[in-house]
């Protein structure tokens, strides 16, 4: 009789303990497969952080950047208290593209790797400029395609301002 | 049997079940108290990663988040900007407006017609009609508001509901104004169909503006035949120097000529502010500025009176108020009058001649 009794009491314990277990690993590994974000998440967050990259670094903070040297040694910057993002507006505004795509080229080469398509591209009422294009994958043929969007504008001088405008940054793969 | 395993079974053989299940009992117990103890062990450890969890379940309320915040800062940004550029504009279109209609009444006057101008486009905006027009084409305050909020909706899904409760304007500086526009408004995620999180906020925004490149009201209203258009040129502008500019003492007649050529206004505490001359007022001010007026763009000049800007319209410095005027030529043969105060403060009375009386 107490030997049945231990037994049961044994078996009756250990099956608790086994099930408690058991619940908190089912737990852990369900939850636990929320901890990676999502493909598509990743994706928009390195859009939206390339974006406030974009928006918030001045282009004195880039002075030891060869490129950006370049283009203060030839007065093309002339202001290096803009972001990057108004100095892309104010190249636009005076119509020098080239300057404006070889800046974003130059910026975002280290910064978003090779196996995603970029365009970065300036929404200005009607028209929509694509100051640069990374077609390294057609945008036609990916799975997937970002677009962070910020508004942007630039107080020229005392009379004149460009903007409100949008900033679009895509980025697929 | 060893003697150990006979005590044992002897003291087995004499406990009742009863006692059995109460030892047992305590055993169970012990083992649900480990079990416990496990559970809490787990929790603590994970309880960190669980919260994590949880955190990253929510990436779209997050980023919307993220981006709204992007947005106000920027508007805060855009808004100050707006207020700067709409000021200037506003204030060279009221120098427009009342070269048709004249010098506002007083200073009151003139500030109900800055904020009208500044927030409906026109001077009376309960009479919104072709007289009454700013002509400020995109350039007045709730156009360029409206602009970046009507942008926000379309382009990012955000709602943006904004007032503007006041607008004032001073002057603390001979060259600039500054502009306090006091602005609430509320931002909401449009793309949301729950409420699930708004900005509130209410600004003061206070912004200098430069008057340079304005038209100087005082000569572009008062000159009858609309033949005096200068603008605001500051004598030694940025990285300028000019002759005297910080020396009082070292004015002669080389010095005034260079002056007089450049066509540009100097600051000085005996002339008026460049707010004054909206409302006709010549006081003195702190604020005060001048320049020496040129007969050639002045519709029939008064060789009576002098031809320091301030004194000139105000017709107060003329022979027939009792002044000496006196005469002078600069290298460019135009002949100048000056009232003889002015001539001695810049040494040109050795170089004149007195006209009047």
């Amino acid at each position: 009789m107490f030997k049945s009794l231990k037994k049961r009491g044994y078996y009756f314990i250990i099956d608790a303990f086994i099930g408690s277990t058991i619940v908190f690993l089912s737990l852990l590994i369900i939850l636990n497969g929320g901890i990676k974000p999502a493909k598509i998440q990743y994706n928009y967050e390195m859009a939206e952080e390339y974006g406030s990259f974009i928006l918030t670094t001045k282009m004195e903070d880039l002075r030891t950047h060869p490129y950006v040297n370049g283009l203060i040694a030839n007065h093309v910057i002339n202001d290096t208290s803009l972001s990057i993002m108004e100095e892309v507006d104010m190249l636009y505004y005076y119509n020098n593209l080239p300057d404006a795509t070889g800046l974003i080229q130059n910026l975002t080469e280290p910064l978003i790797p090779q196996k995603y398509g970029f365009s970065y591209s300036i929404i200005d009422g009607a028209n929509t400029t694509i100051v640069y294009n990374r077609t390294t994958i057609n945008i036609n043929d990916s799975t997937m395609v970002i677009a962070s969007k910020k508004i942007t504008f630039l107080q020229l001088n005392s009379s004149t301002m460009f903007g409100p405008a949008m900033t679009e940054i895509k980025i697929w793969i | 049997m060893d003697m150990k395993r006979y005590m044992k079974n002897e003291k087995a053989m004499n406990v009742t079940p009863k006692k059995a299940l109460k030892g047992m009992n305590k055993k169970a117990i012990m083992f649900s108290l480990i079990s416990v103890l496990f559970a809490v062990l787990f929790i603590t450890i994970f309880s960190q990663k669980f919260s994590d969890i949880n955190e990253e379940r929510l990436p779209g309320s997050n980023m919307r988040i993220k981006i709204i915040d992007t947005y106000i800062r920027n508007l805060d940004i855009y808004i100050g900007d707006s207020i700067k550029i709409s000021t200037y504009h506003t204030l060279d279109s009221i120098t427009n407006y009342s070269r048709k209609n004249g010098f506002f009444s007083d200073k009151s006057a003139f500030d109900a017609a800055f904020y009208n101008c500044m927030t409906c486009g026109y001077v009376d905006c309960s009479n919104q009609s072709a007289a009454k027009n700013c002509s400020l084409d995109q350039y007045y305050l709730k156009f360029r508001l409206d602009n970046i909020t009507a942008l926000s909706l379309e382009q990012l899904n955000i709602d943006t509901v904004y007032n503007i409760n006041s607008i004032s304007i001073t002057q603390h500086h001979p060259f600039e104004v500054e502009v306090t526009v006091n602005l609430s408004y509320n931002v909401t995620d449009n793309s949301s169909h729950t409420y699930y999180a708004h900005w509130n906020k209410q600004l003061i925004i206070t912004r200098p503006v430069t008057i340079i490149g304005l038209l100087d009201p005082t000569g572009y209203i008062n000159d009858s035949g609309n033949n005096y258009t200068r603008r605001i040129i500051r004598y030694a502008g940025d990285n300028v120097t000019a002759p005297c500019e910080f020396d009082p003492s070292c004015w002669n007649y080389t010095n005034t000529e260079i002056f007089y050529n450049s066509k540009t206004f100097r600051d000085t505490p005996t002339g008026t502010s460049f707010l004054q001359r909206y409302w006709n007022d010549y006081n003195q001010s702190d604020w005060g500025i001048e320049t020496i007026l040129h007969p050639s763009e002045l519709t029939n000049p008064n060789k009576n009176n002098s031809y320091i800007d301030h004194y000139y319209w105000s017709g107060l410095y003329t022979c027939n108020s009792g002044k000496i005027i006196v005469n002078l030529t600069f290298n460019s043969n135009e002949d100048i009058h000056l009232d003889n105060g002015t001539a001695t403060w810049y040494q040109l009375r050795n170089n004149s001649v007195t006209y009047c009386p």
